[in-house]
Parts: structure tokens; C-alpha cells; sequence
């Protein structure tokens, strides 16, 4: 109960104007860099790759089996976030007392392009753990596992549809990128009756289509040596049969041009404001770093000089293809106007970002490296990272640098290019009885909660077929049919 | 015994005389001539510092209908000091300090932040200053009340239970009571006199303990003891009396959740002090046990969605389980459930295999947690300051018959808050 009633009261982030100050830090005397343990990266012989990161902890090993497809491969909305469920029940239930052994709680994490099944165990249980990680997938086959975790996605639907921060982030994701576009439907959950027309049948054919071995990596962060590492994969998943897996064509992010969104939903205190738009991903700091400064000033404004909010906040809602920024908060709902007019500024009025502004901004770089709670979740992320896209941002970058790195024209720079006021979204989410005639002079369009929720992506075309050798692999029976056959 | 389990027991365990350093958060602990408790934790894997400063100050000692006190002067710990003419945010910005942040708990109040090496001095430097000078202005103060209130806004709309929960604070804890939650009346009486008289007494160095985590300078005790050092101990105060919990009858709550919320079922009972070994060791069985089979219930009429057995200390010494179901459960089914879950454990008690297997995961999640120096410092940090006389508690000695009996008596057979949140009917 502390960690709900903390919750209520842990104090948000905030920054405040410049004025001179008599401390002083101490001058940097060496760069000292963040270094991860180094990664090293070995395959099975049916494809599946083992990514080892010789992090030492005194006591547990964090480690994942990922796949390298999330909700933008699935056929049927939601089916993704359904797997994912499914295969969480039945870890949590009966089926996996390997892992109940050891102490293990499996948390699966369905993204956009990818599905990782983590958990952390004592080191000796590694061996325990990844054996129980790979009968889970090639064992799990409860219909009544399936029905539960249908019921409880068709809940979270229900629930999203209610929740003002995910609505706004649907109707941001929407005005911004084309219907087309493979993370248009970015909740991943679905709706009531895509879910409904998915049968067990489909659910285990998703399974191994999504779940193949030219498509898993292990990631295995503790004091052990790639050697180690291999072996014990190789032992739980070497006798998978090598298969490809079919990979849905992406299209393009591209800019749209701002759009400002109402979203009626009663009931609430506050108001929830999100102005955001898609940037380019880039690989330079100078975006996040835009971002925080643009954060920072919109706090000062909402809660340092009108306490409009408890603290705008940083939004960082998606990544990859999506990459979407943004800056949100909650205020009273007859502010909201107002609010979103400070929102909006602070991000259109490059010019003056102050030393402050761009202290907060670099000092939020530095915290996506290092925020995470557990350092080896850091470790694994940038494994996860590296497995999915060849190279990892931006925590193996020297710490000094990274913070010291962008000065103020390239962060104005940054601005100029990625943060056009023309291309910046609004959603406001609210009480529409309070919010409606604030809005009776501003250009907006209404969508309802049932409207957010119901457009779906236009159907999109399956990549090719694989056709070189590598790609094609050795074989084309899954796991869990190799089983089922009694292989 | 498992490395887990053995985890589990040092980090409750508490001597009454005083407390013991974990052997896997090696420290070194000192006091200075004000009385300051100083923790020291090296870890040079990482160029990072966790920096923590505790106060043994909380809700519990806010002055009666002046509930929020404590709140309020934390949050007025991030204004100016007296060597410092920019706000406490902006000089952690300029340190580059992540996650840095604050609490205020029942019974401690924590500032904190990670910082690199380099700005090591000015964090230790930064903290002894509003340790010891911090300056409070009435415009901020009144500013700060209206944030506080629109916190607590967010925080009602937050969460899927907030509201509930709200509640249950609100009647275990009469209005008088220090833990009854503070309010936008309870706030605007406080003048800028009786928060800088609050601060004198409680930030004090002999009502503090300095934890410091990570890459530690070599000049680190130098520095503590420059800054630190200079500051005068404040008044001794006793801890204050917190009134118990009582409850000599059931009390049921039906409320209707904000937009957003599901339906769901709080249960609440007061407990005794003797009671938390066996209450953490239930707890732990009853968490397992919702995920393995509580879990799978696809005929239910309640669709659960989420089940907890809560933490300990929900405003007091509590116990405390919780349902959130699906939008048409009926918040009476999913109490229903709750409490069937604890009539099974009297019809089937735990065996000593599956205490240990509860013991387990909970012992290996707290491991996991070791590699954060963030968690290392707070770890550190709650250690010291649980020195007060309270027993030893261990929960490995714990057996099957004593979860039963603790079922029985101190849950099923005993009064309990409870309440019932039903979703609004429509948008």
C-alpha cells in the first residue's frame, strides 16, 4: 500500500528561471565513461543468436529470450498483446514449475517490434531458468489459459477506452501518421471484437509464426562468460527446428501537419493536455535534449508561476518507427486553454531557451541512460537494443560527453528542424461542458473515446518470402509442432 | 537456506540495539559530533553517486488539523537556501542530478538524487545547505499548497484505486488523527512561522541520516565533515504517539469510482506489532498463490483482473488484499473473492515447501533490486534508521500452522474495512 500512497505523493519534476547563483561545480577533471560490461554475441546452430553482457552482480542474472516481432507484425489487432498474455498465464500458472523453482516470475513485454520474455534468477539457476523460458513457449497450450487472458485483454480495452493519458496518446498517434502506417493502431491491444474473433486455433498459428528461431536471441546479463552462456542455450533451444518468420512491410513514418484534437470524457478533476509530433529517429542527442528543455519551460510556466499543474512531464511515447515527443500534463479543466497555449509556446520559441532549459534537457539524456531502477535492466535493454538494431544510444557514450556534448545553437538547431510549430499536435482530454466553449475560437476537430478506439490500420502487405539460403533456413517445422509431432 | 530467503531475513531482521550492515551492501557507518548518521557505500562499477538524505520526520508528526505539514515542508525544501539564490531544482539540473526527487512517508521524509562523481561536492554541499539554512518564503509556500492540492488531484485521478484508497485512509483515521490525508483545508492554515518553526526541529543533523551510494571521491568524508560538520544539532524530540488503528466492528464503504476506474474491492485490517512476520510470510503465500491459480478464472462473473495482497504499513500497521476487476464485475463478488482466497488457506494451508517457494520469489525480487544504487541507498538508509527497539523479525522461522492461525484469527474471524468502488455508469 506504501507504493500506491508514495505514488500520491512523490514530488514531480520541476525547473525554475535563471538567476545568479554562488555555487559552483567543481571542474571536470577526467571523462569518465559509463561502461557496459562487454557484450559478446555467438549464434546456435539454428539461428538462434546469445547476446552475453558480463554484468556483475553479487547475486542474480537477468535474462530474456526476445523475438524480433511485436504488434506491427500481427495479422489481427491485438493478437500480439494476446500472445503475450497467454504466455504470461501460463507461466504464472502450473505449467512452468521450473520456473517456480528457482524463485522466477516471467514478465513478458509485448512491443512494437519486438517480445522479450525476462526474468531474474540466483546464478546458479540460469541454466533452470532458460530450460523453463524455452518449454514455456513450446509447451504452453491451455485453452483455459487462452479464454482468461482473452477476458483480461478485452478488460484493458475497456480500460484504455476510460483512460484520458491513453486516449490522448491514440489520438496523437493518429493526426499523426497515415492509417497505413504499421503502428497507426500503437495501443496494440485491439478492440472487443478483434480480440472476439480470435480463436485458439489462430492464437497458437501466431505463435509459430512470430516465435521462430531465425527471430529469438537470448540475452543473458550476469558474471558469465559467452562460452557458458551458448552452452546453456544451446541446451534449451538448440533442438529447435531453424524457421523464418514472415515480417509485415513498414511504412515510412512521415510529417503531418498539427492537427488540435478534442476528446470529450467527463468525470475527471483534471484535464489532460499532450502536444507532441513524430521526429525522425536520430541518433544525436539534441532531440530528447529539445524535449527537456521544452519540458522545463512549460513547468515553469504551468507550476512554478500560475500552478495550473503539480508538473508537466516528459513523453516519450514510442520509439522506432513511431518516434513520437512529447510534453503532457494535467491541469484544472477550466485552465486547459490556457495550458495548451503554454504548451505549444514552450515548444515554438527556440530562441529562447535558456542555460537552465538546456541543463534540465541534458540532464534528461543522461537519465533515459541511467533511469532505470536496476542496472542490469539497463544492460539488457541495451543488449534488447543492440539485437534489434545493430547498435545501442546512448549509454556507451562517455558520460561527461554526453552530458556536455550539445551547446545551445545545436539545440536550437534541433528545434528548427524537428519541432515546427506547423507540425505540432494538441490533444486536449477532458470535461467537455467545462472545456468545450473555451474552444469556441480555436480551430479543432472532436473525436470521441469510440472513435479513437475504432479506426484500425488499412491492411498491409506481408513482406516476401525469405530467398537466400541463410534466410530460408534448415527447416520449416516450429518447435511446438516438432513437439507436438513428438520430435 | 537459499541466498534469496537469506536476503529476506537480514533485511528484516532488526536487532534492538542496532542495525547491521547486509553483507551484500558492504558500508561504512559513522556519527558526527552533531549527531548526523553517516552511511558510506562504494561501489566504483559506474560513474554515478545516490544520494540520499533520510529525516526521521512524517505524516504521523503533522500537527492535528494541520495534516500535510510535513508535505508542505518538503516540497519547500526545493525553493532557495541561504548560500543559494537559485531554487534546489535548478542547482540539481545544473548538477546534472537524475531522478531526483522526494517522499514523504508515514514516519520518514527522504530527499534524493543520483548525481555523476564530479558534482559529488556540490550535492553534499547542496543538502547541508537546506539541512541547515534553508529559506522559506510566503508566496512560495502559498504556491506550493495550491500544488500540493492539484498533486493530490492527479492522484486521485491517477490511479485505479486512489479514490479507494483515499477513502480507507480517511476512515481508519479520524479527523484528528495525524495520518487522516490532508486536504486543501488542512493546508491553507499553516502560516510561514509554523513551517519554519516545523524545520527546526525536524531537519536537523541529529534527526538525519546521510546515505551516499556509488563512485565515491576519495575526499567524500572530507567534504561531509566541511559541510556537515558546521551545522548544530537541533532540539531531541521525542517520537510522536501515534494513535492505533481500531476497529471494533466491519465498516463498508461503497463509493463511486472517478472515470476511469473498475470496479474494486479494498479489504483492511489493523494488526498487531507481533503480527508482521507471520503477516509478511501470508502475504507472500497469498501473492503467490493469486498469480499461480487466482489467475485463471475465465467463468468468473467478476473477470479479475488483478489481485494483491498488499504491503504492510497502509497508514499504520495494516494487512491489506485488493481485487480490480473487469468493467462488469460487481465490486461485492470481487470482496467475495478475496475473501474466499482466505478461507482456502484455512482449508488448505500452505505446506512448509510452498512457504518456501513464496519465500523464494520474494527473496530473489529483492536481489534483483541490489544492483540499483538507488535502491542500495534506500536500503541503506531504512536499515538506520529501523534501530529503534522492535524486535526481531524473521520471517524464515515462520511456519505453515502459524499462516493458518494468523488467517483465522487476525483475518477472517476479526473486523476489516472495506471498500467497494463501482465505476461511474457511463461517460
Amino acid at each position: 500500500m506504501k507504493r500506491f500512497v508514495l505514488s500520491l505523493l512523490l514530488a514531480a519534476s520541476g525547473c525554475a528561471s535563471g538567476e545568479l547563483m554562488r555555487y559552483s561545480l567543481p571542474d571536470t577533471e577526467t571523462d569518465l565513461a559509463f561502461v557496459p560490461a562487454s557484450s559478446e554475441r555467438t549464434q546456435l546452430g539454428n539461428g538462434i543468436g546469445v547476446l552475453t553482457s558480463g554484468f556483475e552482480h553479487p547475486a542474480t542474472t537477468t535474462l530474456a529470450l526476445v523475438f524480433g516481432r511485436g504488434y506491427v507484425d500481427e495479422r489481427v489487432p491485438g493478437m500480439a498483446m494476446l500472445l503475450g498474455a497467454w504466455l504470461q498465464l501460463e507461466a504464472d500458472t502450473n505449467l512452468s514449475p521450473g520456473l517456480d523453482a528457482v524463485g522466477a516470475v516471467v514478465s513478458i513485454d509485448v512491443g512494437t517490434t519486438s517480445t522479450r520474455l525476462m526474468v531474474t534468477v540466483e546464478h546458479r539457476d540460469v541454466p533452470a531458468a532458460m530450460q523453463a523460458l524455452s518449454q514455456l513457449l513450446v509447451q504452453a497450450d491451455s485453452e483455459l489459459a487462452f479464454e482468461t487472458a482473452k477476458g483480461h485483454q478485452r478488460g484493458l480495452v475497456a480500460s484504455h477506452g476510460r483512460s484520458p493519458a491513453q486516449l490522448a496518446r491514440l489520438a496523437l498517434v493518429q493526426s499523426t501518421l497515415s492509417p497505413s502506417s504499421t503502428v497507426f493502431d500503437s495501443l496494440g491491444l485491439g478492440t472487443a471484437a478483434s480480440l472476439e474473433s480470435i480463436s485458439f486455433a489462430a492464437l497458437k498459428a501466431a505463435r509459430n509464426d512470430m516465435f521462430t528461431s531465425a527471430s529469438a536471441c537470448w540475452l543473458v546479463v550476469g558474471p558469465h562468460d559467452s562460452n557458458a552462456a551458448h552452452a546453456w542455450a544451446e541446451a534449451a533451444s538448440g533442438s529447435w527446428p531453424h524457421r523464418a518468420s514472415p515480417k509485415v512491410v513498414d511504412v515510412p513514418v512521415t510529417k503531418q501537419p498539427g492537427v488540435f484534437t478534442f476528446v470529450p470524457l467527463r468525470g475527471f478533476d483534471t484535464a489532460t493536455i499532450l502536444v507532441g509530433t513524430s521526429v525522425p529517429p536520430d541518433p544525436k542527442p539534441a532531440v530528447p535534449i529539445v524535449v527537456g528543455a521544452a519540458m522545463a519551460r512549460s513547468n515553469h510556466v504551468m507550476r512554478e508561476l500560475t500552478q495550473k499543474t503539480y508538473g508537466a512531464r516528459l513523453a516519450v511515447l514510442d520509439d522506432g518507427p513511431l518516434s513520437l515527443w512529447g510534453v503532457t500534463a494535467r491541469v484544472p479543466p477550466k485552465d486547459a486553454k490556457d495550458a495548451a497555449g503554454f504548451m505549444m509556446s514552450s515548444f515554438g520559441t527556440a530562441e529562447t531557451v535558456t542555460g537552465q532549459q538546456l541543463d534540465y534537457g541534458t540532464t534528461r539524456l543522461v537519465a533515459a541512460a541511467y533511469e532505470q531502477r536496476s542496472l542490469a535492466i539497463v544492460h539488457l535493454l541495451r543488449l534488447h537494443e543492440a539485437f534489434e538494431r545493430g547498435y545501442t544510444l546512448p549509454a556507451g557514450a562517455p558520460f561527461q560527453s554526453l552530458s556536455a556534448q550539445p551547446g545551445p545553437e545545436q539545440v536550437t538547431r534541433a528545434y528548427r528542424k524537428h519541432f515546427l510549430v506547423k507540425h505540432l499536435h494538441v490533444v486536449i482530454v477532458g470535461d467537455p461542458d467545462v472545456i468545450g466553449p473555451q474552444l469556441k475560437n480555436v480551430t479543432h476537430v472532436v473525436r470521441t473515446p469510440e472513435e479513437i478506439l475504432g479506426p484500425r490500420r488499412a491492411a498491409h502487405e506481408e513482406a516476401p518470402a525469405p530467398t537466400s539460403d541463410a534466410e530460408k533456413g534448415r527447416g520449416t517445422v516450429s518447435p511446438w509442432e516438432a513437439e507436438a509431432a513428438g520430435g | 537456506m537459499f541466498l534469496g530467503a537469506a536476503l529476506l531475513a537480514a533485511s528484516l531482521s532488526v536487532p534492538a540495539a542496532a542495525p547491521q550492515s547486509n553483507p551484500l551492501i558492504p558500508s561504512k557507518r559513522y556519527t558526527l559530533k552533531n549527531g548526523l548518521r553517516v552511511v558510506l557505500h562504494e561501489d566504483h562499477s559506474q560513474p554515478l553517486v545516490a544520494v540520499r538524505v533520510l529525516y526521521e520526520v512524517g505524516r504521523r508528526d503533522d500537527p492535528p488539523g494541520q495534516q500535510g505539514m510535513t508535505h508542505l515542508l518538503e516540497h519547500n525544501l526545493f525553493g532557495t537556501t541561504k548560500h543559494l539564490e537559485i531554487p534546489v531544482w535548478s542547482e540539481l539540473a545544473r548538477m546534472h542530478a537524475i531522478r531526483a526527487n522526494a517522499s514523504t512517508e508515514d514516519d520518514v521524509m527522504q530527499l534524493f538524487e543520483m548525481v555523476p562523481p564530479t558534482s559529488v561536492r556540490a550535492a553534499i554541499r547542496l543538502e547541508a545547505d537546506r539541512m541547515g539554512h534553508a529559506r522559506f518564503k510566503y508566496d512560495t509556500l502559498e504556491d506550493e499548497k495550491r500544488i500540493i492540492v492539484r498533486e493530490l488531484a492527479e492522484g486521485r485521478d491517477d490511479l485505479q484505486s486512489g479514490a479507494a484508497l483515499q477513502t480507507a485512509l480517511r476512515t481508519l483515521h479520524p479527523p484528528t488523527h495525524p495520518l487522516h490525508p490532508s486536504t486543501g483545508k488542512t493546508l491553507a492554515p499553516i502560516t510561514l512561522d509554523e513551517l519554519e518553526e516545523f524545520d527546526r526541529w525536524s531537519i536537523t543533523p541529529n534527526n538525519a541520516i546521510l546515505v551516499l551510494a556509488g563512485d565515491l571521491p576519495s575526499d567524500t568524508e572530507e567534504r561531509i565533515e566541511q559541510y556537515f560538520g558546521r551545522l548544530l544539532p537541533g532540539p531531541d524530540v521525542p517520537e510522536p504517539e501515534v494513535p492505533p488503528i481500531e476497529l471494533s466492528k466491519t465498516v463498508r464503504k461503497e463509493i463511486a469510482g472517478a472515470a476511469g476506474t473498475g470496479p474494486l474491492a479494498l479489504v483492511v485490517w489493523p494488526l498487531q506489532e507481533d503480527d508482521e512476520a507471520v503477516a509478511i510470510v501470508t502475504n507472500a503465500v497469498l501473492a503467490r498463490r493469486f498469480r499461480r491459480r487466482g489467475a485463471l478464472q475465465p467463468s468468473s462473473p467478476t473477470g479479475v483482473l488483478h489481485n494483491e495482497a498488499l504491503p504492510l504499513n497502509f497508514g499504520g500497521r495494516t494487512f491489506g488484499l485488493a481485487s480490480l476487476g473487469g468493467f462488469r464485475a460487481a465490486p461485492k463478488a470481487l470482496e467475495a473473492e478475496l475473501r474466499a482466497a482466505l478461507v482456502e488457506v484455512i482449508e488448505h494451508p500452505p505446506t512448509t515447501q510452498e512457504l518456501e517457494a513464496a519465500l523464494r520469489r520474494r527473496g530473489v525480487a529483492l536481489l534483483s533490486e541490489l544492483d540499483s544504487l538507488e535502491r542500495r541507498a534506500e536500503f541503506l538508509a531504512r536499515s538506520e534508521a529501523r534501530d529503534a527497539p522492535q524486535g526481531e523479525i524473521n520471517p524464515t522461522d515462520v511456519t505453515p500452522a502459524q499462516v493458518r492461525q494468523f488467517v483465522d484469527v487476525q483475518l477472517v474471524r476479526a473486523p476489516s474495512l472495506v471498500v467497494l468502488q463501482t465505476p461511474p455508469s457511463g461517460r
